[in-house]
This record gives structure tokens, C-alpha cells and sequence, in this order.
């Protein structure tokens, strides 16, 4: 018995706008609006559309399954402008046959900085997932896949009864991804091995001509899926939605492949497909899988250098979450949205100079000639932010001030003309002070 | 900030004065260099002293040896913003000192370069943001720096020249010509 565990990563950032350092205290508009959408809509119509339809038929004639994570950042996008994705996506949802997968709102890198910052990112996406589809997911994938024993352990505490990773030759050594395993340190939590060379023969080479398997036709491949049967649980297919029609283009024959493939693969009768949470729920783990350092799957060295290999990277992000308390104290709903939405791990991709040796750009929808420019919108944009962010800061100390100067004030007037809503019954405060004046959360300036 | 080169219309001196005008005004203790000599020069003397930089505008005229590479090595950014430029070897030169470029993407060397910042040599403020950019944050001139140092070892002139010579010995060993 061989289980196909099929999971999609669905994201796309909040792209920058060009930034110069002559429109810090100015700006105040970080993202590229137009750029997004127009990026996003187009995605709609190769990759998200037919591919959801695709799907659903799949559904329909095969009992197939699938899981889902959506970065909240992306969610958003397709709420204001393509709200016929959010729909095709619910109606996938409602079928059953496919669970959704919790992870950080903002694609950050929140938890290599600040547990905190971390676990109400993840409570935030949990919100919206609830809020969008009515699932509360039990499944944890971080960012970028970025896992670790300390990783496990955290979401264990937060309640996740599944936790994905990649199954890098490094962390597994002879063992195989095609079973469960407990990470070190924790006591229920299970975690799902990516079977990147069976992923990435679809995701990263389906299309490639000068790949020795290529054209990768569907019994060919049913047939390496089979050869795991007898030796494995489960084989976890993980990768990003944008696979179907954007990396690999609808030319490549791709969506015929994944429409053809559950029939072949079912011919099997030993075969079937579950979902993340089912997986996690009819299989246990074969042993413990110590993982003390990040892996991820990006790149050949499935760490975090794509993110934080060069001090442009590293100072960036250091940079970012060091505001953290700042900005929070600060209980500016615009502002802590927006630096929420700085912290989305693409942003410091596009400052990866590891391939840019070879004339490599990095990443799809890279909107930057060079990691260069990358780096310096970006610290422009969070320079600006700063800049507001004390302006805020400044705002309230008046305001804090102006609101003692109104105590000392009152102090010498006598009580009954200071209630501020007429008389109080008796038995009430005594003190007969204004009522403080209170920030509110969006920390308007009232009485300035 | 570094300008070397010759003070002619074609390597854009001008472009310099006016960017260094725009990074005074965000960081306004920059002190900005002048090497080189041309017909340009009583000109661009003029055009400091009329944009009111001055004081922050030092020429030093025609350089030559080690003042060269004492001036690559003690410039923060070196700046190339030549209007037409076939190859540019200068900021070769200033990589080799580990010293940032900032190049015209108007010219050759902005084609086979990648660790430079590149600009179009009439885009002014994009010019000054690059300039104070290298300035204000130290993640990026120290990864400008180490990768543009590790890539300008790829260039030796000892590559053009055996390929000079090769096309030389195949044609004098040619049929046609030894006929």
C-alpha cells in the first residue's frame, strides 16, 4: 500500500515599488499595485484557473486528493482582484478531498528572529483560512519549507499535529522520505518528508529537453512511483501551484500529464491518494529524525543562503525585525501592516548575488535588474518607514503629555463641572478625574 | 567619491557635479574627487562653484602611477558615468582596489559586469541614490565589494591577447594565404 500525498504552495508578494532615497519621508506607497495585480491575473488565467478545474474533474472521476497552503499575502491579492480564484478554491475545499495547510501570513522568515513575531503570524493566517474556507488546518509548513528540530517543537506547543519539511539527502542520509518520522524532542507531532526527486522530475524538469528522461510521459513515471510500493508509506509530492502553466508552461503538456496520471497510478490497486492530515492520521512514525540545523528547499544546498547568504541579506533582515517592539508599541494598524508585509521572504531572494555570477536572475517574477537594486528599494522603503514610525512616536508623546498637562489642569477645578458624562451615580470614582485620553489602536492623533 | 578620467564631454564629468549636488543634500559632508585633466576642466571648475559645492569639490588634475591607485583605494564609490564609452576599464581598476563602481549602462564593461551598480548616465537622481546608498548602508559595499573583487579576477588582458594571436596564426596558416 503506497499513498500519493499531493501538496501545493500557493503564493505570490506584495512586489516593491521602485524606491529612491529622494522619496524617503514622502513615499508611504511600498507596493507595486499595478505591477502585482497585472502579475497575479495573468498567473490567474495559466496556472490557478484550468488548474483548479483540472483538479476539481480529478476529483470527480478519481476520488483524487490534494492539500493546500496559501501565504495570507496572497490570499489578499486574490480577494481584491480576482475573487473568482478565492471561489474556485472554496468549492475545491467544500469537495472534501482536499485540506488546507496553515503557515506564516507574510511568507516571512519570522521564525529565525522572533518566536513571537512567528506564532502571531501564524495565528493570523489560521484566521483568515477559517474565515475564507470554515478549516482550521492541523498541518504546519513553514516558509520556504525552512525546518528544523526547534521548528517542530514550536508548532508542536502551538498544536499542529503535522509538520512538513524536505526530505534533503543531508537530513535523511540512507533513510528513506517515503515514511513518517518523530522529530527529536517532541512526543505527538509528525513529520512529512518531501520526495524532492520525484517533486522536482515534475516541478523543476518536466519541461527540460536536455534531461535524459525527458519527454516524461505518464507510465513512466507511474511506474517510479510504483517501485516505492512495499518500501514506503506514503510519497509526498510537495511543490509550488505555479508549477502548472507558469514554471512549467501549459505547451509542455503538463496539465495532460497530471489529468492522465491518477488513472495510471490507481491501475494499482494497492495504490491511493490522502491528503496531508490523512497521512498523519493513518500512518506513524518509523523513528526519530534529529534535524539540529535549517534546512529548506531552495536551491542545491536546500538551506537558508537564497534568503540570508550575503551581508546585504543579513543586515536587511536584522534589520527589519529589530523594529519589532517599536512598531508594535506604536498600535498603528497601516504601519505594522506594512511592516508585516516587508518581512515577506522574497524580498530578500531578489537580493541573492549566489547565481548572479552567471547572469542567473534568481526567481520568477524577479522585478529587479539586480540583487542590487533589490537591496537598496528596500532599505529605502524601510528607512521611510522608520521615519513614520517616529513621527508616530512623536504624536503620542504629545499626546501623552498634553493628557497630564489636562490632569494637572483638573486638579484644581473643582470636581463636579470635570465629569465627563454628566453626574456619576454615587458609590462611583471618587477621584473625579478626566478620563485619560486613551490611543486608540490605530493610534490616531485625537486632540492634536 | 571618485571621477578618473579625462575631463571631455564623452566620459560625462558634468553628470558627476550635478549628482554630487543631489547627494550633498541628503549627506552633506561627502567630499567628491575630480581626477584627470581635458578640455572640460576650467568648465566643470565653473560649474561647481555655480551649483554652490565648492567646498565639497576637489580637483586634483592629471594623475598618474601610485596616485592612481592611492586615489581607487581611499574613494568609498568610483563613478563612470560616461555618455559613450566603448569598453571603460576604469572601474576595472577601481573593483580591483575593492572599491565600489558605479557605471553608465551606456557603456561596454556594464555588459560583461555584474557586481556594479549600473545607471543611465542622464538618469541624475538615480545616480545620487546609488551614490548614497553605498554610503548609508554597509551590507551592500560589503557585498559589492567582495563579489566585484572576486569577479574582476576573470579579466586578464593575457586572454585577448593569445586570442589576438590565434586569429593571427590561423589566418597566416591558412591555405588561402600561404597560396
Amino acid at each position: 500500500m503506497v499513498s500519493l500525498c499531493m501538496y501545493f504552495h500557493v503564493h505570490q508578494p506584495w512586489r516593491l515599488k521602485k524606491f529612491s532615497v529622494f522619496e524617503v519621508g514622502q513615499g508611504h506607497h511600498y507596493f507595486d499595485k499595478g505591477k502585482n495585480l497585472a502579475i497575479l491575473e495573468k498567473i490567474a488565467k495559466k496556472c490557478y484557473l484550468p488548474m483548479n478545474n483540472t483538479i476539481m474533474s480529478l476529483i470527480h472521476r478519481h476520488d483524487f486528493k490534494a492539500s493546500f497552503s496559501f501565504s495570507g499575502v496572497v490570499l489578499e491579492q486574490l480577494e481584491q482582484h480576482c475573487p473568482e480564484v478565492i471561489d474556485s478554491f472554496q468549492e475545491l475545499v467544500k469537495t472534501g478531498n482536499v485540506d488546507l495547510v496553515d503557515e506564516t501570513y507574510h511568507h516571512s522568515l519570522a521564525f529565525l528572529y522572533s518566536k513571537d513575531e512567528f506564532r502571531e503570524q501564524v495565528r493570523m493566517h489560521s484566521r483568515k483560512i477559517k474565515e475564507l474556507f470554515g478549516k482550521t488546518p492541523q498541518i504546519f509548513r513553514n516558509t520556504e519549507l525552512i525546518y528544523s528540530n526547534e521548528l517542530a517543537q514550536t508548532v508542536e506547543e502551538m498544536g499542529y499535529k503535522g509538520v512538513l519539511a524536505e526530505g534533503a539527502d543531508h537530513v535523511l542520509g540512507w533513510r528513506s522520505p517515503n515514511f513518517l518520522y518523530r522529530p527529536k524532542g517532541t512526543s505527538t507531532i509528525k513529520l512529512l518528508l518531501k520526495n524532492y526527486r520525484l517533486s522536482d522530475d515534475i516541478a523543476f524538469r518536466f519541461q527540460e529537453r536536455s534531461w535524459k528522461e525527458w519527454p516524461l510521459t505518464v507510465p513512466k513515471y507511474a511506474k517510479w512511483l510504483n517501485e516505492v510500493n512495499g518500501n514506503g508509506n506514503t510519497i509526498n509530492l510537495f511543490m509550488d501551484y505555479e508549477t502548472f502553466g507558469e514554471h512549467q508552461w501549459s505547451t509542455s503538456g503538463i496539465f495532460n500529464f497530471i489529468s492522465a496520471l491518477p488513472e495510471e497510478f490507481l491501475k494499482n490497486p494497492d495504490n491511493n491518494f490522502k491528503t496531508t492530515s490523512e497521512v498523519v492520521r493513518d500512518y506513524e512514525p518509523v523513528a526519530e529524525l534529529d534535524v539540529p540545523y535549517l534546512v529548506s528547499w531552495a536551491d542545491v544546498e536546500r538551506d537558508v543562503s537564497a534568503w540570508l547568504g550575503n551581508p546585504m541579506q543579513q543586515s536587511a533582515a536584522a534589520e527589519i525585525y529589530k523594529l519589532e517592539k517599536q512598531i508594535l508599541a506604536t498600535g498603528d494598524a497601516q504601519l505594522i501592516s506594512d511592516w508585516r508585509n516587508l518581512q515577506t521572504s522574497d524580498h530578500f531572494y531578489y537580493m541573492c548575488t549566489k547565481w548572479f555570477n552567471d547572469g542567473d536572475v534568481h526567481k520568477y517574477f524577479n522585478p529587479y535588474d539586480t540583487p542590487y537594486d533589490a537591496f537598496i528599494t528596500f532599505m529605502n522603503i524601510m528607512n521611510d518607514l522608520v521615519l513614520r514610525m517616529r513621527e508616530i512616536q512623536k504624536r503620542q508623546e504629545l499626546l501623552v503629555r498634553k493628557a497630564g498637562q489636562t490632569q494637572l489642569l483638573s486638579a484644581q477645578i473643582p470636581i463636579k463641572n470635570q465629569m465627563p458624562f454628566g453626574n456619576r451615580p454615587a458609590g462611583g470614582p471618587k477621584t473625579g478625574r478626566v478620563s485619560k485620553i486613551k490611543l486608540n489602536a490605530a493610534g490616531d492623533n485625537h486632540g492634536i | 567619491m571618485l571621477f578618473l578620467g579625462r575631463l571631455t564631454i564623452q566620459k560625462g564629468p558634468e553628470h558627476f557635479l550635478l549628482a554630487a549636488k543631489r547627494v550633498l543634500e541628503k549627506v552633506p559632508d561627502t567630499k567628491f574627487v575630480v581626477a584627470g585633466s581635458g578640455d572640460m576642466e576650467y568648465y566643470m571648475i565653473n560649474k561647481a562653484s555655480e551649483l554652490g559645492i565648492s567646498k565639497n569639490v576637489m580637483f586634483t588634475g592629471f594623475l598618474r602611477g601610485a596616485d592612481i591607485d592611492k586615489a581607487y583605494r581611499m574613494a568609498d564609490v568610483y563613478v563612470m558615468p560616461s555618455i559613450s564609452e566603448p569598453f571603460g576599464i576604469t572601474p576595472l581598476e577601481a573593483m580591483m582596489h575593492g572599491t565600489p563602481a558605479i557605471i553608465s549602462k551606456q557603456s561596454g564593461v556594464s555588459e560583461v559586469v555584474n557586481h556594479a551598480l549600473k545607471v543611465d548616465f542622464w538618469d541624475i537622481d538615480e545616480m545620487a541614490n546609488k551614490i548614497i546608498s553605498i554610503l548609508s548602508y554597509k551590507g551592500l559595499t560589503e557585498t559589492i565589494r567582495d563579489n566585484g573583487f572576486a569577479e574582476v579576477q576573470k579579466f586578464d588582458w593575457r586572454i585577448p591577447a593569445r586570442q589576438c594571436a590565434e586569429v593571427y596564426n590561423s589566418v597566416m596558416l591558412s591555405p588561402e594565404v600561404r597560396r
